[in-house]
């Protein structure tokens, strides 16, 4: 039961609950569910290229060749590749920062593989980068950040902003909003 | 320990997650100084935009042992527009605070002004001369205020650790502390940055500031254009 508590949104009550059900009645699925979660533990890594979750070294997104290599969309988390992916037409390449910088955490640039995205815009295909950090404090710092490395590697940089509520997280917004989002897109100052 | 304030002026210096939805804030309020309180399901989306470093609040809060508990928050007029640089700066300022002020000082509301000054400014000022005096500032309210009265005897100065200004020719003129000590921040003060670089030092230790290390890098990105440059102590 502690170990299902580590999941979001369960509780000392639901913890039980599942606990329950999983040992009395779905034992069958229990023991699928625990290879499942060995198997993703023991052969999901990061990709090479976006730091996305992966089973193999290259992710699907970046295996692909049906993507635009021109546009590099920097993002903070999977779940901001997922909501991109299922509500907007994007169609370039990402990179996951798995966080943010946030300074005051000791979080810094060497955490989140700044220095594999600086080579990823050394690539002269790359033409754009549009970061889509989430409109926090700490995302706006790091979109910063990002649009010196990018203006430092010569190339044009974006940030997604329109109608993303600030303090939100990408993750959360609606679709309609986040696709607009992406099409308002504006030139970093 | 047991305090009970409302509507108590304060900036959240820095938010970390607890649990699912509830947040642990460090905060620096007039009248008390720094302040940990927890606000339950502030990572929600309404309370999430506002409990925001850089920008002004209104705190309600009970306080019965280190850590407090906020009951009530609003916003305290408009959020100073900060944005590349100037939001490192910031970040900056409030490193600086949470590394060296103390917990609960009732006599915070000398460095709550220079708090207050600094993100007036910031928007619109140069950011070098503005956090020279912020420094100097927040090191005179810890007990290191300098010496005025030796100003006049040398042309130009060091900083000793356990002497304070001693006459120095190659060191900072005694014009450019003058204009510290009477609180300017502007450019005059610029050429005390090594000397209050020293005096931070000694009071931090041998571990960095990681925003300091920051706005160093992205000066070295900006180059020689930097509007930054030279931001950090
Ligand atoms: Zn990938």
């Amino acid at each position: 039961m502690a170990a299902l508590r580590c999941l979001p949104g369960v509780g000392q009550k639901t913890a039980q609950r599942m606990a329950f059900q999983l040992l009395q009645r779905e034992r069958g699925g229990a023991r699928q569910l625990a290879r499942a979660l060995d198997q993703a533990l023991d052969e999901l890594g990061h990709c090479r290229d976006c730091r996305m979750f992966s089973q193999g070294d290259l992710c699907p997104i970046c295996a692909s060749d049906k993507r635009d290599d021109a546009l590099l969309c920097v993002v903070e988390s999977p779940a901001d590749v997922a909501a991109l992916e299922s509500h907007t037409d994007y169609r370039g390449r990402y990179f996951v920062l798995l966080g943010r910088l946030s300074p005051l955490d000791g979080i810094g640039p060497e955490e989140l593989g700044l220095a594999r995205l600086a080579e990823r815009m050394a690539d002269a295909a790359v033409q754009e980068v549009i970061v889509a950090t989430n409109p926090t404090v700490e995302g706006e710092a790091t979109a910063h950040y990002i649009a010196e490395l990018a203006r430092a590697a010569g190339i044009a940089v974006t940030r997604i902003a329109h109608g993303v509520p600030v303090g939100g997280e990408l993750e959360y917004v609606d679709g309609g909003t986040l696709a607009h989002a992406l099409s308002g897109r504006r030139q970093v100052e | 320990m047991s305090l009970r304030a409302s509507a108590e002026p304060a900036w959240i210096l820095h938010r970390r997650p607890l649990r699912e939805t509830s947040l642990i804030l460090d905060v620096l309020t007039r009248h008390y100084g720094r302040i940990s309180l927890v606000s339950r399901g502030g990572r929600q989306a309404r309370a999430g935009g506002v409990l925001q470093p850089f920008r002004p609040l209104k705190l309600d809060f009970v306080q019965k042992s280190e850590l407090g508990t906020l009951s009530r928050f609003e916003p305290d007029g408009s959020a100073p527009q900060l944005s590349g640089t100037r939001l490192w700066c910031g970040f900056y300022v409030n490193e600086l605070i949470l590394r060296l002020a103390a917990h609960n000082d009732n006599q915070a509301s000398v460095l709550f002004d220079a708090y207050l000054e600094v993100f007036e400014r910031l928007p619109e000022q140069d950011p070098a001369p503005l956090l020279r005096q912020f420094e100097y500032r927040l090191l005179s309210h810890l007990g290191y205020a300098l010496q005025e009265d030796v100003l006049s005897q040398a042309a130009a100065f060091r900083w000793d650790p356990s002497r304070g200004l001693v006459a120095a020719s190659s060191g900072v003129p005694a014009a450019a502390l003058q204009a510290l000590l009477e609180g300017a921040s502007d450019a005059r003060i610029n050429p005390c940055r090594s000397l209050l670089g020293e005096m931070l030092r000694s009071q931090l230790g041998p571990k960095p500031l990681q925003s300091a290390t920051m706005l160093r890098e992205l000066t070295s990105l900006q180059g020689a254009r930097a509007a930054g440059s030279g931001a950090t102590g």
